[in-house]
């Protein structure tokens, strides 16, 4: 059946093969909370150790379950080519992107463990600590509500399966149409090259501004510089990235949904709101030292990461032209 | 010294205070969507959602404005006097204020926009060239231009997409646009790290 066997083939074994990948990093994820959690409490260097070690090996997993990704995604390329039914033409191979559906928090998740990895380099403090029990709890929320290895892309195989009974069915002007619609989703949103740009810088600028969210519960609380320069840091590492995966989306819509419909769209208002929030953030950081300002730019930080989360969210909670589905 | 601090602190807090402006403005919109949508699945079809797209733009208006203002306060401090500049700023609220009445906001708005784009092309030549009187928040040459790309980028873009979608160039103007924020984003956050940090280091 025009590789429908394969790829279910190989939809089987990235269920098979990912999701020890992603129990065993929960598992270390626990152990990553227990090891933070002591070292919070006790306060020993050397305990700090562990939690590098641990984290390490938590990270080295989550890549591991992302190269299974990659390898389903090149099955899917391989197997699946979409056909005109009536005279046989081929219509092209799916490139789907790595960060869609159920992937996305995934992907947000390892660029997560990426950054705390870094920060682990720099030496113990309760900062690091808290950032590693942050990862810890993150991963475990992705294994037990948005595990990619669960359901491989559910959406996605729900529509080619539709695709295969209809050929199987012989009917054909059904078929017909709705190799249309599918050649559309794929030239449009698999297979663009915006969704290959556009949704990564978001992800990976999401995971710095983790860290700044981090920081600035941090600002709320005590005065170490050390840690306000972290937060600002990866504030404007995330900020760049923001910006670009922002903008870059922009030529994209106009061309793919035209002028007026997606204007002041959830999605977009909130992305918007976001944005404004982190540049209030970046501006305010400048007078950080003034009386006062420690405190303001603390709270913008903490706002900024709401806008964050609930942003993200909005894909799922709220209609429009981002709506998930 | 306290006097230029306490001008730049004003700028700045007014800034921030009509940047999280925007975004409530932009939250009260998603609260809008999300509850039309609940009504009536079907509402963007229909002309309430073109009533939608036009309170949401009325409600920005004010505050592009206002930070249009704020940037031109801010940004041509590096070209001349701030008293001079305190008397254009409030020559130009007026005349924009003046358009505003008499030929509508799109008039009052792309006049502004276009003063702002010319002398924020000036203060970016300035940067460039090494001239004039120029004031940054931090210091550095490459921080210097980069700021003031930015703030040429995020001008052209405001006014690429406010006033000219559909125009023939509207994307390629969008472009520059982008490559000026971009860049000089990076500049700006990045222009006094000294690059020997990100090479190995070399053990003797």
């Amino acid at each position: 059946m025009l590789g429908y066997n394969g790829y279910l083939h190989a939809r089987d074994v990235t269920t098979q093969f990912g999701e020890p990948v992603l129990l065993l990093a929960a598992l270390a994820s626990a152990a990553l909370i227990i090891a933070s959690f002591f070292y919070l409490w006790k306060g020993e260097k050397k305990s700090f150790e562990h939690i590098k070690k641990i984290q390490r090996a938590n990270l080295a997993l989550l890549i591991l379950g992302f190269l299974i990704l990659v390898w389903f995604h090149m099955k899917i390329n391989q197997n699946i080519e979409l056909v005109n039914l009536m005279t046989g033409e081929a219509l092209g191979s799916y490139y789907v992107p790595l960060w869609i559906e159920s992937e996305k928090m995934y992907f947000w998740v390892m660029w997560i463990g990426v950054f705390v990895y870094l920060l682990n380099r720099k030496g113990p403090t309760v900062f690091a600590a808290v950032s590693n029990l942050s990862f810890g709890l993150s991963v475990l929320i992705t294994n037990f509500y948005s595990s990619p290895f669960k359901d491989p892309l559910p959406i996605f195989h729900g529509e080619i399966s539709i695709w295969y009974t209809l050929i199987e069915q012989g009917n054909s002007p059904g078929a017909w149409n709705y190799t249309g619609q599918l050649f559309g989703k794929m030239a449009y949103f698999y297979n663009s090259t915006y969704m290959w740009v556009h949704p990564p810088l978001l992800f990976i600028a999401y995971a710095s501004l983790v860290i700044t969210f981090l920081g600035s519960v941090f600002m709320l609380k005590s005065k170490e510089i050390s840690i306000d320069k972290i937060a600002y840091d990866h504030a404007k590492f995330g900020y760049i990235l923001l910006t670009f995966g922002f903008l870059i989306g922009y030529p994209w819509a106009v061309t793919a949904w035209g002028d007026a419909q997606w204007w002041w769209d959830p999605k977009v208002s909130g992305s918007l709101m976001m944005w404004m929030f982190y540049t209030a953030y970046l501006h305010s950081y400048l007078y950080v030292n003034r009386t006062g300002m420690r405190r303001v730019t603390a709270v913008i930080g903490i706002m900024c990461f709401l806008s964050l989360v609930f942003t993200y969210l909005l894909t799922y909670i709220s209609a429009g032209v981002h709506a998930y589905g | 010294m306290g006097k230029t601090f306490g001008y730049d602190y004003t700028l700045i807090i007014a800034t921030v205070a009509i940047l999280l402006a925007i975004g409530i403005i932009s939250l009260y919109g998603i609260g809008y969507y999300h509850n039309a949508g609940e009504e009536n699945p079907s509402w963007t079809q229909g002309p309430k959602h073109t009533e939608y797209l036009e309170m949401m733009n009325k409600y920005t208006s004010p505050t592009v404005v206002a930070l249009l203002i704020v940037l031109g306060l801010c940004i041509p401090k590096r070209v001349v006097p701030r008293d001079v500049l305190k008397r254009i700023s409030w020559a130009l609220v007026g005349v924009t204020a003046m358009l505003y009445f008499i030929r509508g906001i799109t008039w009052a708005l792309g006049v502004m926009l276009m003063l702002a784009i010319a002398v924020q092309t000036a203060s970016l030549v300035l940067t460039l060239l090494k001239r004039g009187r120029l004031v940054y928040e931090k210091e550095g040459y490459l921080v210097q231009l980069g700021s003031a790309m930015l703030h040429l980028g995020v001008i052209i873009l405001i006014f690429d997409v406010a006033l000219l979608r559909g125009h023939a160039q509207h994307i390629s103007i969008f472009w520059v646009a982008m490559i000026l924020v971009t860049l000089g984003m990076f500049l700006s956050f990045y222009g006094r790290t000294d690059p020997r940090k990100w090479l190995p280091a070399i053990k003797s």
